[in-house]
């Protein structure tokens, strides 16, 4: 450690305590990837503030000494977004956990982000209400996260990701600024700057506080598990509710292989091994309104070739149903020692060909891919199983990964739903945005951080946002 | 130089239309063409100030800066992309959402927001001003349906955010920002849209009562049920108030709320449960629609329920003016207001706080000459 850096870890420890500031190696190598384990780096420095104003004293300094700082909550990112940056600090929320008030009568609460996100369901629930998004990683992903990458979960079909839940944002800028949008208000005053920072991917700031819309917990719920002897047809039945408007909550499909890992594990939920997919989907609301959505959803699932249709009301057999989902990520970990999970959308009403285009992607590279999707919203996670010792493989793995994302651009998707670009998709973005939006959206980020010290070298091709503007500066 | 020294025509290879409160009417044909527009507003140091070309502009008004230019979109007109069983529309945008709903509506989609007058308000239009619907309490803000928008800059380029699809965080959301931004940060020349779909059935509530205490807590007292309604509205009549109530969904499902709305609030009237295709509910939606009129303004409290509705019974004591309340929005509709689409906000942001000048730095990020004119109500 140099003697600049050990000066910085000190003064950071006058404004943090002790525990706010990691500088001893094997404190900070925990640190040093997200779930996207093939890429690391040791950070110079982890910090850990108490409050937002520990955060932005903290922030002050790393301004003032020029340091490239990266948020993060709790390292269950998929994309990179946690990774640390060479010569960077860490800032971490994980002493940020604190629920700071809910008003059950106007629905909302207001908690600091490191707080985990089904805690926040925790701390409402005596009050008949819970926070909807719901990743799968949702024991473990903080609210700070979910607000960066703009998370997803399988029911948000129906709610909507994190963006439609965030009321208020406190954001500690790059300078060390606090940004105080944190009234619950219905409509922003001025720009709709809570929703531009939502998805940011830590480029923009770090949130401190969220003041998040709370929803009622519904009378009835019910899940059904369609079997289907075909892959192709359990997305045919998908696209056909969405052209039919039925609406339920969620719209989940697994395929063979998933399946197949989750019945193998400890797991197990009672999938039938022998099919080619299962389809779960989830309504809720009042009795008859359940009854007559999950009617729909049996009658297009049959349609389309189900052979069975399990449907269950009582809390104990629908969280029977949704373990294997739940524990899809949990078993595949047994298929091989890494997973690679990709992400990306496409028009729903093409489900059928898209899937089967990734599938093949992997099959010609002999990779091991399985499919667990939120298919109701067009968002694909093709899961490919690799061993990262094994460089020949890993190779294959990324080759794939840039392959599912131009065939998904191909077909008028994205690169990802919501998972984030960070630094896996970086080179993704020159395919799907022009030079011109890169550059937009680089001088967007400059107004939030012009020195861009949060979260370098991730999000925006940074060549990209260069070339255009020494083309800019021609033009004019 | 003044605008009139341009010759627009050999510049832009366009003619100007005609001459508006001093300024031309530029009618571009493409969305390169209102980038070009931009760019020479941006190389002559000119304002300009995107309109939807359906009205003539409006005069400028003693606290608004005189425009050097106004750029029409109303040539910038029709469908992009449209797939039926996709749920999702994409529009030029001086396209009036009335032609997304004839288009939609067969199709069994409805086009979010439900505004009052769909042949007047054009996709553009709505959403620099940020306009939500009558069903904003059930469905939201506009900005949670805009999923993405192109945008003409004034360095002359046209930039997209956001996608044509329900679900994408690729990039930042610069279309969250610019819904309800008054064109400040680009001209939206496109937008994409998320649809929800079409009602099955439907019922409405209804009561008068001379007493807006009355017709208060009856709202209060349908709000606080497990019914979702699209929207709980009271109007302003010669002798008292009306309060209307929708619910939409399927037919049986409307049955059941129907029910438990009446037992909250038995005296309130109902129409009874109906089909929503070709049935009178959508004729009577569309008065409810239309019951706040074009050219009114609306005052978004912008606080969530409890402490709203002393707010709103303030506001009823100190303004006559009052015409409507949404309620469970604190959304009030005032009568011959002066500002017809951008609601009156009771709380602006100060001046040099961190967020003004976020705000500053944002706008001067994508229009560093101040080529869009800012709008008197921002
Ligand atoms: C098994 C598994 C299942 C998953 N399932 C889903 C799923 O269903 N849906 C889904 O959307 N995602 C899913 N994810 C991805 C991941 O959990 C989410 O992206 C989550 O929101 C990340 O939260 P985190 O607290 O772990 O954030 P981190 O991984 O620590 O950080 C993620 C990003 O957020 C930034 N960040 C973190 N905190 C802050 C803050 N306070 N202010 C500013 N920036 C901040 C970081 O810099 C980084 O860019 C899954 C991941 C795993 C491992």
């Amino acid at each position: 450690m140099t003697a600049a850096l050990r000066q910085l870890a000190d003064d950071l420890r006058a404004i943090l305590g002790p525990r706010g500031v990691l500088d001893e190696v094997t404190a900070r190598v925990p640190y040093e990837c997200d779930g996207l384990a093939f890429m690391r780096h040791v950070p110079d420095l982890v910090i850990l503030p108490r409050t937002t104003r520990e955060c932005a004293a903290a922030m002050k300094l790393l301004a003032r000494a020029g340091v490239p700082v990266v948020a993060r909550g709790a390292g269950t990112g998929l994309s990179g977004g946690a990774t640390p940056v060479s010569g960077g600090v860490l800032v971490g929320t994980a002493r940020m956990r604190d629920v700071l008030e809910i008003d059950a009568r106007n629905r909302f609460a207001r908690v600091q982000t490191g707080v985990v996100n089904v805690d926040l369901t925790h701390a409402c629930e005596a009050h008949g209400l819970y926070y909807a998004p719901d990743p799968s990683s949702q024991k473990a992903c903080t609210i700070g996260g979910n607000v960066a990458e703009n998370s997803g979960g399988p029911h948000c079909f129906k709610h909507g990701t994190t963006s439609r839940h965030i009321l208020g944002l406190v954001v500690v800028t790059a300078e060390g600024e606090v940004l105080d949008l944190s009234r619950p208000l219905l409509e922003p005053q001025g720009l709709d700057l809570v929703g531009l920072f939502v998805g940011s991917e830590g480029t923009f700031g770090i949130a401190t506080e969220a003041t998040i819309a709370l929803t009622p917990a519904p009378e009835v719920v019910e899940t059904a598990l369609a079997i289907h002897l075909d892959l192709d047809a359990a997305c045919d039945a998908v696209s056909q509710m969405i052209a039919e408007r039925v609406e339920p909550s969620a719209i989940e499909i697994l395929d063979k292989l998933t399946i197949e890992a989750v019945e193998n594990s400890v797991l197990a939920a009672g999938y039938p091994k022998d099919a080619e997919a299962v389809l779960l989907v989830e309504a809720e609301g009042c009795d008859v309104e359940v009854r007559a959505t999950m009617d729909d959803v049996e009658r297009i699932a049959r349609q389309h070739g189900a052979v069975d249709v399990r449907r269950a009301r009582d809390a104990a057999q629908r969280t029977k149903l949704w373990a294997g989902r739940k524990g899809a990520y949990g078993a595949m970990g047994r298929v091989a020692p890494d997973l690679y999970v990709s992400d990306a959308v496409v028009p729903r009403h093409r489900l059928r060909e898209l899937v089967r285009a990734v599938t093949e992607i992997c099959r010609e590279r002999h990779l091991k891919v399985a499919n667990v999707f939120h298919a109701g919203d067009g968002n694909l996670h093709p899961n490919i199983s690799y061993d990262r010792r094994n460089p020949d493989e890993l190779r294959r793995v990324l080759e794939a990964g840039d392959e599912i994302m131009k065939v998904c651009i191909a077909a008028g998707g994205s690169l990802t739903g919501e998972h984030g670009v960070g630094l896996e998709k970086l080179s993704g973005m020159e395919w799907l945005f022009t030079r011109d939006d890169l550059a937009a959206q680089c001088r967007v980020r400059e107004a939030w951080d012009p020195m861009v010290r949060l979260n370098p070298g991730k999000t925006l091709p940074l060549r990209a946002c260069m070339e255009t503007r020494t083309k800019e500066q021609t033009r004019s | 130089m003044t605008t009139r020294d341009l010759d627009w025509a050999r510049i832009l290879g366009q003619a100007v239309g005609e001459v508006a409160w001093d300024a031309p009417v530029l009618r571009p044909t493409t969305e390169q063409a209102v980038a070009d527009c931009l760019l020479l507003g941006q190389q002559h140091g000119l304002t300009m100030r995107a309109i939807s070309g359906l009205r003539t502009p409006r005069p400028a008004r003693a606290n608004e800066a005189p425009v050097d230019a106004w750029i029409s979109l109303e040539a910038l007109r029709g469908l992009v992309d449209w797939h039926p069983h996709e749920g999702t529309v994409t529009a030029r945008a001086g396209t009036p959402l009335a032609e997304l709903e004839a288009i939609a509506e067969p199709a069994g989609w409805r086009v979010l927001p439900q505004v009052p007058n769909p042949q007047h308000t054009t996709v553009g239009g709505m959403i620099s001003a940020g306009i939500s619907g009558l069903e904003r309490l059930r469905r939201g803000p506009l900005r949670h349906h805009v999923l993405g928008v192109r945008l003409a800059l004034p360095n002359g380029s046209v930039v997209r955010s956001g996608s044509r699809l329900v679900k994408n965080v690729t990039g930042y959301d610069v279309h969250r920002a610019a819904t309800g931004a008054r064109g400040e940060l680009g001209v939206v020349v496109e937008a994409s849209l998320r649809l929800v779909p079409l009602p099955r059935a439907a019922f409405r509530l209804s009561w008068n009562s001379s007493s807006w205490t009355a017709v208060d807590a009856a709202a209060q007292a349908l709000l606080s049920t497990s019914v979702e309604f699209d929207c709980v509205r009271s109007t302003r009549m010669p002798d008292g108030w009306t309060l209307v109530a929708w619910y939409s969904g399927r037919a049986e499902t409307c049955a059941v709320m129907e029910q438990e709305a009446l037992r909250a609030v038995p005296q309130m009237q109902s129409s009874g449960v109906d089909t929503w295709d070709g049935g009178p509910l959508a004729a009577a939606w569309k008065d409810t629609r239309a019951s706040e009129a074009a050219g009114e303004g609306c005052l978004e409290l912008g606080c969530l329920r409890t402490e709203c509705a002393t707010q709103v019974e303030q506001l009823l004591k100190s303004r006559a003016d009052v015409r409507l309340v949404d309620h469970g929005l604190a959304r009030i509709v005032l009568r011959d207001s002066l500002h017809p689409q951008k609601p009156v906000q009771p709380h602006s942001v100060a001046a040099g706080s961190v967020q003004a000048q976020l705000e500053l730095r944002l706008r001067r990020a994508l229009d560093p000459h101040g080529v869009l004119a800012r709008s008197p109500a921002s």
